[in-house]
């Protein structure tokens, strides 16, 4: 089951980088036949699903080269495997199950999406892929290292950008980028270098030599991410790099992450800013009560069938009206009572719109959901309850 | 294991980061500056205070007498112990006529053997002040060591010259030590650098790891190469030299004063070491608490504490539990036996009737009663039970106060070895005061006592048969290396704490922590 992402052809083609935040899967409407209303049920979790079946293929992109798909290069140059393997990983905290078996590998050469909703583990299991917390049982792989017999190694492998962090607020952006080279061991000279170049790479420059304390919530983000690259590490971690970055900084950040992918090195991002993951990853890998999961295998459903937003000045009549037209529907994510469809096509839409207006449900918005990892997040969420 | 791994690399890395964010403006150095100048004044004005703390000579007033002449007193308690004298004077009044004759007379007020002349009751140290031929009078100041009125023993000369010109009194120094404010002063500069130390180091280390892993500074140190050890080690001498600093600029006025004191630079030296230790131990338990309590305020609450712990809970302890080890002990007792105790407590008895009824101003009355011969010959060891302080069942409860520690190892002048009693009363010397006292509670109560009754019974040469009881008077057992010793296990257990709350990967978290 390595294909359960909505197919791609179903994905708007967009050059990374470029893209503006939105990206609305309807716009691409190909033509369809018109037919019936014909929801399609929500799916239901597999159970039997295996966990390790989370792993995606690789995203073909017009714009750029396709990632090498399995056991990259630099793995072979270095003699040891690139990339995070890992299997069946689990950690709890005293009677919390932080991490419960988690199963994925995350290829050198390209960028991994981590998705989850919030308490999903995914902060935890960036905290074991740093090396800075022990998992309970199953195996680990960074950089061809384990974090617990070859932790100094794997620490000196890895950049890591927690999702909060402080910086030192009297140093300065060079002095705290000097600072991490020394601390990962980088010559004075080289240090400086590398520092004065990340300084540069995330527009940093100007401020190189303010206090720490000046720069906003997005310059210190880019300058952790700046700090996470300074040693230039084999693999990258970023947890939630692109909250309180302004739109001009998240296609840098885009950018850079792209960059380093095709640098070889491993970019494992977690992130709930969905519009932005979605343009830039190669994998996703989706997490659910500390497991991988298979959200909504796509194969189960009508290839043309997605998910609709729809929403009313009355919730309550819609949903009413949706349960009376015996059409299946799912609470939205926002707490407005928008209702999720899952529709084959905008005729489906057309009708089940004007079928609502007729009967008089005051209907404002009809959307597509604007990608398939919101659809596929949205499963997760719906499995959470 | 790597937790423990140090590179000299890593440990500059760490603590360039501490000290950079500490020392980051000018204000730093305004701070140095201040405390230099703080401690200087203080320096100063312990010295100039000191003059009318400390031992001085005494001063001679002179009165126009009615021949023209003066009149002047020597306002000083003596005893005379010449052997063909048996009589104290007190306030010698010598008389320069006219002509620059100078005569002086000595009132008889007291007499030897009376309580009223006894130098343990006129209080140490007393003066004996002697008629030279030359018409001027030289006064020696004398002092008691032990409880034994004999044991007197000079230890700083007042010269009191009566010439013709009036009258003036002067120190002569005696083995090697002039009487100054130098030990004063010391301890006063010393005392205050070490509390200050303990209560400023608290504030550089208590929050130095919750402080930093609330802010969110201290996971993304830890993932990179750094090994815990490093990271805690770094920390550690950052804040350790931060107090370097003040302790640096405090140390030319610790040896200005150990010099004019009579102590020697090594000495000082030896102290300052001390004093950096005790710094660095506070160092270490601030750190360790900060690694194990999660809120910034508990952990200084803690450092706190512990700081109180060391330097005043001890000596309340030990205060409180005094009563506890105050028991029933068996002595043995240098004295009479009770018949003859009691016939020689009716002698006196009757000779003190006698002195009542003689009046020395009557000149038809026979001679004035003599105070009778003891008898000293009787003099032999009884087994008596006393109630007695065991101080040194105790005593190590205050062995681990950094100031016990600090005065134990303080500088001093020799004569303060071979005569602490006096040197105390002359030099106030505060830091030998507190060795001095937990000594003597360390070395336990004296187990042999002199009731032998001696008085009077001195012969030509003013002295009396040799008494078989051993008096403890030096206590030369040291406290400061168990204290010492104690602390570094102190601090070591502390940074080890520290260590291993910093190694990742984390095993076990503790509760509430966070990793970032």
């Amino acid at each position: 089951m390595s294909d359960s992402l909505p197919e791609p052809g179903n994905i708007p083609d967009q050059p990374v980088g470029t893209g503006a935040g939105l990206v609305t899967a309807g716009t691409e409407s190909t033509p369809e036949p018109p037919e019936p209303i014909r929801p399609t049920a929500p799916p239901d979790p597999d159970p039997d699903q295996p966990a390790s079946g989370a792993e995606q293929p690789s995203r073909p992109t017009d714009s750029e080269p396709e990632p090498p798909p399995v056991a990259p290069e630099p793995s072979s140059r270095l003699g040891r495997p690139a990339g995070i393997r890992t299997h069946q990983v689990k950690r709890a905290f005293g009677r919390v199950k932080a991490v419960d078996g988690v199963t994925f590998e995350a290829p050198a050469g390209a960028i991994t999406a981590l998705i989850g909703p919030n308490g999903s583990g995914k902060t935890t299991l960036l905290l074991i892929l740093a090396g800075l917390l022990k998992p309970d049982s199953g195996s680990v792989q960074v950089a061809g290292f384990d974090p617990v017999l070859g932790n100094v190694e794997l620490r000196s492998r890895v950049g890591w950008m927690p999702d909060a962090f402080g910086t030192w607020d009297t140093l300065t952006p060079l002095e705290i980028l000097t600072t991490f080279a020394r601390a990962y061991g980088l010559s004075a000279a080289r240090g400086r270098q590398r520092a004065e170049q990340m300084l540069d790479q995330v527009h940093l420059t100007e401020f190189a030599r303010s206090p720490a304390r000046v720069l906003s919530r997005g310059q210190k983000q880019r300058l952790g991410l700046a700090r996470a690259l300074v040693h230039d590490p084999e693999a990258l971690l970023l947890d939630e790099p692109a909250s309180g970055l302004d739109p001009r900084s998240r296609v840098e950040l885009r950018d850079t992450l792209r960059d380093l992918a095709q640098a070889g090195k491993t970019v494992l991002v977690s992130s709930h800013v969905l519009s932005e993951l979605e343009e830039v990853y190669d994998h996703a890998v989706f997490l659910s009560h500390g497991r991988t999961v298979d959200p909504t295998p796509a194969s189960e459903r009508p290839a043309s069938a997605r998910g609709w937003r729809l929403h009313a000045l009355d919730p309550a009549s819609l949903r009413g009206f949706l349960d009376d037209a015996g059409v299946p529907w799912q609470a939205g994510s926002g707490a407005s009572g928008e209702v999720i469809l899952d529709l084959t096509g905008p005729e489906s839409a057309s009708q089940i719109l004007r079928a609502a207006i007729a009967a008089g449900v005051p209907v404002h918005t009809i959307a597509p959901l604007s990608g398939r990892l919101e659809e596929a997040y949205l499963t997760l969420d719906e499995e959470r309850k | 294991m790597r937790t423990w791994s140090l590179s000299w690399n890593g440990l500059r890395t760490v603590a360039g980061l501490e000290l950079r964010q500490r020392v980051r403006s000018k204000r730093w150095l305004a701070a140095l500056i201040v405390w230099f100048v703080i401690i200087g004044a203080i320096t100063w004005l312990s010295l100039t205070a000191a003059g009318t703390l400390t031992y001085r000579p005494p001063e001679v007033s002179c009165q126009t007498s009615s021949d023209g002449g003066q009149d002047c007193l020597i306002p000083i308690t003596q005893v005379d112990r010449q052997p063909d004298q048996t009589t104290a004077f007190s306030n010698p009044i010598c008389h320069i006529d006219p002509q620059g004759q100078i005569a002086c007379a000595i009132e008889t007020d007291c007499q030897i053997g009376s309580e009223e002349c006894s130098p343990t009751t006129l209080g140490r140290p007393a003066r004996i002040c002697l008629a030279q031929p030359d018409g001027s009078v030289v006064c020696r100041d004398q002092t008691a060591e032990s409880d034994n009125v004999d044991q007197l023993d000079d230890i700083v000369a007042t010269v009191c010259q009566v010439t013709a010109a009036g009258a003036s009194c002067r120190f002569e120094p005696l083995r090697g030590w002039q009487p100054s404010s130098g030990p004063l002063v010391f301890s006063l500069v010393a005392l205050f650098v070490l509390g200050l130390g303990l209560v400023v180091t608290p504030a550089l280390t208590s929050t130095s790891i919750n402080g930093d892993r609330q802010a969110g500074t201290l996971a993304t140190l830890q993932a990179t190469k750094l090994s815990a050890a490093e990271i805690a080690l770094g920390k550690l001498a950052a804040a350790w030299g931060t107090m370097l600093a003040f302790a640096l600029a405090a140390l030319p006025w610790l040896v200005v004063s150990a010099v004019i004191g009579g102590g020697s630079i090594w000495q000082s030296v030896v102290c300052f070491a001390v004093l950096l230790i005790e710094l660095a131990v506070v160092c270490a338990v601030g750190l360790g608490w900060s690694a194990l309590i999660n809120r910034t305020s508990g952990s200084t609450l803690l450092t706190y504490s512990s700081v109180v712990v060391l330097s005043v809970l001890n000596v309340i302890l030990i205060v409180l539990l005094a009563p506890l080890v105050n028991q029933p002990t068996t002595v043995r007792v240098w004295g009479l036996p009770p018949a003859a105790q009691r016939e020689w407590d009716q002698r006196v008895e009757q000779y003190w009737l006698d002195y009542e009824k003689y009046d020395k101003y009557d000149q038809d009355q026979s001679a004035p009663p003599t105070f009778p011969t003891p008898p000293v010959g009787q003099c032999r060891w009884n087994d008596e039970t006393m109630s007695l302080d065991h101080g040194e069942r105790i005593w190590w409860l205050t062995a681990a106060n950094p100031f016990v520690i600090l005065a134990d190892v303080a500088p001093k002048p020799a004569v303060a070895l071979d005569h602490p009693d006096a040197y105390l009363n002359r030099s106030g010397d505060v830091l030998f005061l507190i060795r001095r006292t937990v000594r003597q509670v360390a070395a336990g109560p004296n187990l042999e006592y002199d009731r032998c009754p001696y008085l009077g019974a001195t012969d030509a040469n003013g002295t009396h048969p040799a008494s078989p009881v051993q008096l403890r008077s030096s206590y030369d057992r040291p406290i400061w290396p168990w204290g010492l010793a104690f602390n570094l296990v102190l601090g070591v257990l502390f940074f080890w704490i520290a260590v291993r709350r910093l190694a990742v990967p984390y095993g076990r978290l503790p509760k509430d922590t966070r990793v970032a």
